[in-house]
C-alpha cells in the first residue's frame, strides 16, 4: 500500500519536471519603519515554501531571486519591531515593489509568526487556538521530557509515571484522542496504555505547534482532541557548526547531555544529534506512603527504582533546490525506566526496602525501543506546492517484572511478562493549489498499514494488523485581509483484524485442566467522514475573534477492542469489546484575541460532546484469573469536555515580563452523570521575569524571574477515582547569556518546588498509592553553540 | 447533532442545579479475622484449617466479594544497604481464590481454607469487595506466616559467611558449606545446586551422600570455583522419606 503510494507521488512529481518552465523570478523591495519611514536595515526577511532567506541592507533593501512561479509567504523579522507575514503571488514577472513597512513594540508579538506546518495558515487565519514553542522557549526550560516541557501551555497537561514516562494531555484527552507528528508522521506507539509515554528525543524537538481542538482534517482522524506536532527537521544554512546543551538535576540527580553537529553546502545538507540521560530514584518530601491498610518507608526519602537511562539518535540528509526540498531522516529513541516496585504487585516491606543503589534500574522495568525511518518533501508542482510524508516506525515495548507464578501455572523462567513490537507503514500527501482569487484549497490523501506482534508470559493483546486510509480537501476564503473562512470534509476507512488467543488453566501440579478463550478473532471495518468550518474575523484593529464547529470521529484503537489481561498496578482486570462502535465528536471552538503593544490577552473557550465516547468503565464483577481485581470494561457512553484557557501577557517596562494563565476543563459522562477519570484540575499560573539585554559586552544579557503555580481540589472523578486535593509550587530561575570567543554561551539556574512542598498530582500513575512528586529540584544547564565553517556569503 | 445542541442547552441546566444520586459511595471492609483474630500477621501451621471471616457494608446494595491467597514473596533484595524485612524464599505452592456473591447493607461471610502441608512461608490473603453500582472498597490485606513442622530443618553456615542474604567472593573463588540437616522422617535424597540467577544454568551441583537416621552432617562442601563475575544462587532440596522437600539457599556475588 505504503509502496505503491510512493511511487505514484514520484511519478506525479516526475510528470510536472518535464512540463516545468525552468524561468525563476526575484522578489525585492524596502522594509521600513512604520513611524518615520526610515529605512530599517538587519531585518530578517525570509520565504515560507523554499526556505530562501535575505537580510536588508543600510537602505532597507531585501532581494530574494530563484523563485519559480506560485505564491509565497514571506515573514519580516527584526529586534524591536512586531514581527509581520504578507503573501506575494508571482506569475509571470519579477517583483521590485514588495515593500513593508513595521511598527515598533516591546512585546515579542511571537504569535504574529505562530503557524501551522502543515496548513500554511498563519494564527490569524486559523480558526482553531494554535500555540508553537520554538526553540528559544525550550532552552529557558528544565524539564526532562517533551510532554513536561509542554505544560506551561495553558490547557496542556501530562499523564505521568514517575518523572521520566509522559505523555500530552490538551483539554482532558489523551492517549489515542491525540496526534502526536514527528517527521511528518503520526507517532504510533502503544499510546493507549495509561502508563505508556511519549517516545520523542525532548532535545531533538526544534520547534513544536500544539492546536487543541479538533484538527482531524489534515492530520488524521484521531486528532479529535488535538495535535502535537514536531516540526520535520529544519533546513540548515551554510556552513558547519553545532551544540552541546547539558542538564543536571539535583532531585534524582539527572545528567543529561544532547550534542548536534549540522552542515550545509548550500543544496546538500545534514544533521546529527546524539542525546543521553541518566537518573537515579527521586526524591519525594516524605519517609512513608500508606496504602492500603499498611505504612510502608519510603528509605532515604526516595522511591526505589525509579531511575532510568535513555540513548536517543537522530540523523537528517536533506538536498534543497528553487523548485523543492527533500529530507530523509533516521532516528532510534531507546529508554529503560524503572518502576516503583510498589506498583506491580502489593507493596510489601521488602519490596521498596533499599537495594543500595539509587540509579540501578532494577525490576520491574519498562523498556522501550522506537525506531524511525522518513522521508519529508515538498516539491513545486502546477504553481503549487506538493508536500510528501512516508516512513516506517517500529515500536518495541519490553515490561520486565520478577517472574512470579499466577494461580498454579507453572514459574516463568525469564523475566520478560510483555512483548509488543508494533510497526507501522505510513504514507501521505497534500497538494497546496495555487490560489484562485481569494480561494485557496488544500486536496490530501493519507495512508497506513500497522502490524503488532506480542510474546511474554503474560497476556494482554493479541497479534493484531489494521489498515486505513482517508482523504480530504481543507479550503480557505479570505474574504477580506479582516475576515478568513475556512471548511473541510475528511472521509476514512480503517480495517481491523487479529487472531484468537487462548491460555491455559492450571491445577495444582501445574497440570493443565482446560483453556480459557481470552480474545476471540475479531475482523471490522470502520468508515466515516470529519468535517469542520471555521471563522477568524479581526475588528478593531486589535481584536480576533475565532469560531469553530466540527463533527470529528475515532474509530476504537485494538486496547479498546481487544485487551483482556491483568493491569500489574492496578489489579483491575482491562477488558475490551469487539463490538465498539467508532466514537463521533461535535466540537465547538471559540478564541478571543486582544494585541496591543505591550499587551496580549487570549480567552478560549470550547464544549465537546461526544457521542458514544470510549473508556474503562468499572463494572460491579470481580475477575476470574489469576491475581485479577475488579472488572474494568471498555464502555461507550456520550460525554462532555467543556472549559476555558484564559492567558495573559503584559510588558509594562521592555524588560519586565509578566504573564498569567487559568485553565480548566469539566468531563461529564451523561449516562452515569459522574466525571470521567484522569481529568486535569484547573490550575493557574503566573511568571514573572525581568530580563536585560546588554549590547557589546562580554555579558550580553541576564534574567531572573519566579514562576507560581497552583492547582485546585479535583473533585471531577470518575467511580473508584479519588479526589485529589489542591496544591502550590514555586520555581525560581535564573540565566546568563555570555560571550566567549565568537560564541554566546547560554548558563541557566533554576529550583522547582523550591519550598519542597509535599503534593499529589491528580495525572499521575503513582497517585493511587498516594505516593507524592517531586521534592525540591535544583537544576543547571548549558548551552554551548560552537560554529566550525563560518556562512559563506560569496555566491 | 441535534441530540448534541439539545445537549448543550442541558448541560447549562444541569450545572446549575445539583448533581443527582448517582451512587459513588465506596463499601466498607469492617473487619476481616483469620480464626477469630485481627492482625497484620497470622501465624498459621501447616495442614490446618483456617476462617477468614469478613465483615462488610454499603449504604446501598452489595454485590462480590473475592479473596485472594497468594504468596507474599516477592524476593530477596540484594543488599549492601541492609533491608528491614528479610524473608526467607517461600517453600510449596498454595494460591486459592474465591468470588461469592453477597448482598443486603451489612453482610458477615466466613470462608474456610485448607493450608497445604507442603508449603512454608508468607502468603497474602486480599480481601476485595464492590457493591451493585461497581464501588469498590478499599482493599484489605493481610499475611499468613505459615509453619512448617513436617519439613526439614536446616542448621548450616558457609565460609565466607553469609552477609546481607548474600556470600561475597572474588572471581576464581569458593566457599565451603557445613552444618546439619534433620527431619525426623529421615532423608530421600539432598541435591546442592549453584544457579547463575543472569541465565538460569546451573554452574555446580553435587549430590549429598544419604546416611541412615534424622540428621544428615555436612562437612566443610567444597563450592565452587565462580569462574565469572556475576550473581549466582545456591539451593539445597532436602526430600525426607515422608514425602516433604524442604529448600535453603542464599546469594552468592562475584566479582
Amino acid at each position: 500500500m505504503y509502496h505503491r503510494v510512493v511511487l505514484i507521488m514520484a511519478m506525479l512529481f516526475a510528470g510536472s519536471n518535464i512540463h516545468a518552465q525552468n524561468i525563476t523570478y526575484s522578489v525585492s523591495g524596502i522594509v521600513t519603519d512604520a513611524t518615520d519611514a526610515l529605512p530599517v536595515p538587519g531585518v530578517l526577511v525570509e520565504c515560507h515554501e523554499n526556505n530562501m532567506s535575505a537580510l536588508t541592507d543600510s537602505a532597507g533593501v531585501f532581494v530574494i531571486k530563484n523563485i519559480a512561479r506560485g505564491h509565497y509567504h514571506f515573514h519580516f523579522e527584526m529586534v524591536g519591531y512586531a514581527a509581520f507575514a504578507k503573501d506575494v503571488d508571482v506569475t509571470s514577472a519579477s517583483i521590485s515593489d514588495f515593500n513593508i513597512s513595521l511598527k515598533a513594540s516591546t512585546i515579542e508579538l511571537k504569535h504574529v509568526l505562530v503557524e501551522s506546518e502543515i496548513s500554511k495558515s498563519t494564527y490569524l487565519q486559523q480558526s482553531l487556538d494554535l500555540m508553537v514553542l520554538d526553540k528559544q522557549e525550550w532552552t529557558s526550560s528544565s524539564a526532562m521530557t517533551l510532554s513536561q516541557r509542554l505544560t506551561r501551555l495553558p490547557g496542556v497537561n501530562q499523564l505521568q509515571t514517575g518523572v521520566g514516562v509522559s505523555k500530552p494531555v490538551i483539554r482532558g484527552l489523551s492517549g489515542n484522542r491525540i496526534v502526536v507528528s514527528d517527521l511528518g508522521m503520526k507517532q504510533e506507539g502503544q499510546q493507549w496504555g495509561s502508563d505508556h509515554g511519549l517516545e520523542i528525543d525532548a532535545f531533538a524537538a526544534e520547534k513544536v505547534e500544539v492546536i487543541k481542538g479538533p484538527a482531524s482534517l489534515m492530520y488524521g482522524s484521531d486528532a479529535l482532541g488535538g495535535v502535537v506536532r514536531v516540526q520535520t527537521p529544519s533546513i540548515v544554512k551554510r556552513g558547519l557548526r553545532g551544540e552541546v546543551a547539558s542538564l543536571a538535576r539535583s532531585n534524582n540527580d539527572y545528567i543529561g547531555t544532547s550534542s548536534m553537529l549540522e552542515g550545509s553546502t548550500g543544496k546538500f545538507f545534514a544533521k546529527a544529534r546524539l542525546t543521553f540521560s541518566d537518573y537515579g530514584d527521586y526524591r519525594v518530601p516524605a519517609e512513608r506512603f500508606t496504602y492500603l491498610n499498611r505504612t510502608l518507608p519510603i528509605v532515604n526519602q526516595r522511591l526505589k527504582n525509579t531511575a532510568g537511562e535513555e540513548l536517543h539518535w537522530q540523523v537528517t540528509g536533506g538536498y534543497v533546490f528553487n523548485r523543492g526540498i527533500i529530507k530523509f531522516t533516521q532516528s532510534h529513541f531507546s529508554q529503560k525506566n524503572g518502576l516503583f516496585p510498589g506498583i506491580v504487585g502489593i507493596p510489601t516491606g521488602n519490596a521498596v526496602a533499599d537495594d543500595g543503589d539509587a540509579r540501578n534500574v532494577a525490576w520491574p522495568r519498562q523498556e522501550v525501543d522506537h525506531f524511525k525511518t522518513a522521508l519529508n518533501a515538498t516539491f513545486h508542482l502546477n504553481h503549487g506546492w506538493l508536500e510528501v510524508d512516508a516512513g516506517k516506525q517500529v515500536n518495541l515495548r519490553k515490561e520486565i517484572i520478577r517472574p512470579h507464578r499466577e494461580g498454579y501455572a507453572p514459574l516463568p523462567d525469564n523475566p520478560l511478562a510483555h512483548r509488543l513490537e508494533l510497526t507501522t507503514y505510513q504514507a501521505s500527501a497534500r497538494w497546496h493549489a495555487p490560489r484562485v482569487g481569494a480561494w485557496r484549497f488544500i486536496p490530501g490523501i493519507t495512508a497506513q498499514q500497522q502490524s503488532n506482534e506480542r510474546s511474554g508470559w503474560e497476556f494482554l493483546l493479541p497479534n493484531h494488523r489494521s489498515v486505513s486510509w482517508g482523504a480530504f480537501v481543507f479550503g480557505e476564503w479570505n474574504k477580506s485581509a479582516t475576515s478568513i473562512f475556512n471548511f473541510g470534509i475528511r472521509y476514512d476507512y480503517a480495517h481491523q483484524w487479529s487472531d484468537n488467543f487462548q491460555t491455559p488453566i492450571y491445577a495444582p501440579g501445574e497440570v493443565i485442566v482446560g483453556y480459557t478463550d481470552r480474545v476471540g478473532a475479531v475482523n471490522r471495518n470502520f468508515m466515516n467522514y470529519s468535517a469542520s468550518a471555521g471563522w477568524s474575523k479581526v475588528f478593531d484593529k486589535n481584536w480576533n475573534i475565532k469560531t469553530n464547529i466540527a463533527r470529528s470521529f475515532r474509530v476504537p484503537n485494538a486496547a479498546e477492542l481487544l485487551i483482556n489481561g491483568i493491569h500489574h498496578g492496578t489489579f483491575r482486570h482491562e477488558q475490551g469489546d469487539a463490538t465498539l462502535e467508532s466514537e463521533i465528536g461535535y466540537q465547538l471552538d471559540a478564541a478571543l484575541v486582544y494585541d496591543q503593544e505591550s499587551v496580549h490577552f487570549k480567552f478560549t473557550p470550547y464544549f465537546n460532546y461526544f457521542d458514544g465516547y470510549i473508556y474503562l468503565r468499572p463494572t460491579a464483577r470481580f475477575s476470574e484469573l489469576p491475581d485479577g481485581g475488579q472488572v474494568y470494561r471498555y464502555t461507550q457512553h456520550d460525554a462532555v469536555f467543556t472549559g476555558a484557557e484564559l492567558y495573559a501577557e503584559w510588558h509594562p517596562i521592555e524588560s519586565l515580563h509578566l504573564e498569567g494563565s487559568v485553565d480548566g476543563v469539566f468531563a461529564y459522562n451523561v449516562n452515569t452523570t459522574l466525571g470521567l477519570p484522569f481529568t486535569p484540575p484547573v490550575r493557574a499560573r503566573m511568571m514573572t521575569e525581568y530580563e536585560k539585554d546588554i549590547e557589546g559586552r562580554r555579558l550580553h544579557a541576564w534574567n531572573i524571574g519566579f514562576n507560581y503555580l497552583v492547582w485546585a481540589d479535583q473533585y471531577n472523578v470518575d467511580r473508584n477515582e479519588d479526589a485529589t486535593k489542591g496544591a502550590y509550587t514555586l520555581d525560581v530561575f535564573a540565566g546568563i547569556e555570555f560571550k566567549i570567543a565568537q560564541t554566546v554561551v547560554n548558563a541557566r539556574l533554576a529550583a522547582n518546588n523550591l519550598l519542597n512542598r509535599f503534593y499529589f498530582n491528580h495525572m499521575s500513575a503513582y497517585r493511587q498509592l498516594l505516593l507524592p512528586e517531586q521534592g525540591r529540584n535544583v537544576s543547571f544547564a548549558l548551552q554551548i553553540p560552537f560554529e566550525i565553517i563560518q556562512q559563506n556569503k560569496k555566491k | 447533532m441535534k441530540k448534541a445542541i439539545l445537549f448543550f442547552a442541558a448541560v447549562v441546566i444541569l450545572a446549575s442545579c445539583k448533581k443527582d444520586e448517582e451512587d459513588t459511595t465506596r463499601p466498607v471492609i469492617g473487619s476481616v479475622k483469620v480464626n477469630g483474630v485481627v492482625a497484620d500477621e497470622h501465624d498459621i501451621e501447616a495442614g490446618s484449617a483456617i476462617s477468614v471471616e469478613i465483615a462488610m457494608s454499603d449504604n446501598k446494595e452489595l454485590n462480590q466479594v473475592k479473596v485472594d491467597i497468594h504468596s507474599a514473596d516477592d524476593g530477596h533484595t540484594h543488599g549492601e544497604g541492609g533491608s528491614e524485612e528479610v524473608e526467607e524464599e517461600n517453600i510449596g505452592i498454595w494460591s486459592d481464590a474465591r468470588i461469592i456473591s453477597v448482598s443486603g447493607e451489612s453482610e458477615t461471610e466466613t470462608i474456610s481454607f485448607n493450608v497445604p502441608n507442603t508449603i512454608k512461608g508468607h502468603w497474602h490473603i486480599e480481601v476485595s469487595l464492590i457493591d451493585k453500582d461497581g464501588n469498590e472498597a478499599v482493599e484489605y490485606v493481610t499475611t499468613l506466616h505459615v509453619e512448617n513442622a513436617n519439613l526439614p530443618v536446616f542448621a548450616l553456615t558457609t565460609n565466607p559467611a553469609i552477609v546481607n542474604g548474600e556470600i561475597e567472593l572474588e572471581i576464581g573463588g569458593t566457599f565451603t558449606l557445613s552444618g546439619t540437616i534433620t527431619d525426623p522422617d529421615g532423608f530421600e535424597h539432598i541435591h546442592i545446586e549453584v544457579e547463575d540467577e543472569a541465565t538460569g544454568t546451573v554452574i555446580w551441583e553435587q549430590e549429598v551422600t544419604i546416611v541412615a537416621g534424622s540428621t544428615i552432617t555436612l562437612t566443610d562442601i567444597l563450592v565452587g570455583p565462580f569462574a565469572a563475575a556475576g550473581d549466582y544462587h545456591l539451593h539445597i532440596h532436602a526430600h525426607d522419606n515422608a514425602g516433604f522437600e524442604g529448600e535453603w539457599g542464599t546469594h552468592v556475588h562475584v566479582n
